[in-house]
């Protein structure tokens, strides 16, 4: 060994902090992921298919105009919920007692539930039209009234099922299928939907869709 | 009354693992994710599905793996010796004899003190094992201390 050469002991690193800093990373990493889909991007939050608000990432138009399903169940964010319903409801636990109301309601989020005859809305809001007048702030709202039309702007559903007739048009009307009392099934809608009477229709983007024996995916496009 | 299991002509007394004390960085990391889905929740907004798969993949393996870390150690008291089991499928098993303990330290950082967990080594005339992260490491070497009393006596009996 030459004089000048110097012996070393190198030391272990640690491992354990080397772990550490991983995991906070990691943990930073959900963290963010959670931020970002909640606060920056939500419409891309809900749909963890294709479909994005505003643009199509390969999602499948689809135009439908049915007859209602027999019951009608969603618990998610609407843009805007426009209704016109009969008798009392409650906002912030208090009653309002009208006749008849025409309610419009932005960035709604909670459960709504309607078959032909009643809705059941429970959730909150952070605007409320009620004939017009607005009432402004986190709003508790709860209505189980009869309805003449519901509209719903900009929501997620995640499948619907059930045995309609009507027409359904998809892929910008490319493919049109009319049904009578056959199977309609969509798979992560993202649009509007309209309750009007016997009217049932919904316009949007879907990630898959199916009438009677035609099916159409996104991802097959 | 304790039931007091026999091996051989030693009775085992206690079996502890290390604090789950040891782990509260790891779960705050869940609890600071839950809290904030709850708000997230609460203030209207919407929680993706897959950020909240994420966030319950993440708390399941976090969960998990402490869980595995933890059972990789074991301390087994018994009316003659000290047994310090490491490992999960080849185990490394340390005996000490109360006769040969001389004395007893325990070694606490600033998190342990602020949780009330330390390590408590053993010594032989020398450094001995550690028993890493004992809870409340003061209450367990007083009881320590009372079998290996006992012990040396001759005085420990059947329960």
């Amino acid at each position: 060994m030459p004089e000048d050469e110097v012996e070393a002991v190198l030391s272990k690193p640690k491992r354990k902090h080397r772990w550490m800093i991983m995991l906070i990373g990691v943990f930073l990493f959900v963290f963010l992921f959670v931020f970002y889909t909640s606060f920056v991007n939500p419409n891309q939050g809900q749909i963890t298919g294709n479909v994005v608000k505003g643009d199509v990432l390969g999602g499948v138009s689809i135009n439908v105009n049915l007859d209602p399903p027999e019951s009608f169940k969603i618990d998610s964010n609407v843009d805007k919920f426009d209704m016109k319903i009969k008798g009392a409801f409650f906002i912030e636990g208090k009653k309002y007692d009208l006749d008849s109301s025409s309610i419009v309601m932005d960035n709604f989020n909670g459960k709504i539930n309607f078959n032909d005859e009643k809705v059941i809305v429970e959730g909150k809001t952070s605007k409320i039209f009620i004939e017009g007048i607005p009432i402004s702030g986190k709003l508790k709202v709860k209505f189980d009234n009869e309805y003449s039309y519901l509209k719903l702007g900009n929501f997620y559903l995640k499948s619907l099922d059930y045995d309609a007739s009507g027409i359904v048009r998809l892929d910008d009307d490319k493919v049109v299928v009319n049904l009578n009392e056959e199977r309609f099934n969509v798979k992560k809608f993202y649009g509007d939907l309209e309750k009007r009477g016997s009217i049932f229709r919904l316009n949007g983007l879907v990630d898959e869709a199916s009438a009677g024996l035609i099916n159409v995916k996104s991802d097959d496009r | 009354m304790k039931k007091v299991k026999k091996k051989g002509n030693r009775k085992r007394i206690r079996k502890l693992r290390p604090s789950r004390k040891l782990y509260m960085p790891y779960y705050s990391m869940i609890v600071i994710l839950a809290l904030f889905l709850i708000y997230i929740k609460y203030t209207g907004r919407i929680i993706n599905d897959t950020a909240f798969n994420v966030v319950l993949f993440f708390a399941i393996v976090i969960i998990a793996v402490t869980e595995i870390h933890r059972i990789g150690e074991s301390y087994h008291l018994t009316s003659s010796s000290v047994i310090l089991d490491t490992g999960y499928f080849g185990i490394l098993s340390k005996r000490m004899e109360f006769e040969a303990i001389s004395d007893i330290q325990i070694l606490q950082g600033p998190w342990q003190r602020l949780l009330n967990f330390g390590d408590v080594q053993l010594f032989k005339f020398g450094p001995g094992p550690i028993m890493k992260n004992i809870n409340r490491p003061n209450a367990f070497v007083n009881e320590l201390e009372q079998i290996i009393i006992k012990a040396k006596a001759g005085e420990h009996e059947e329960e």
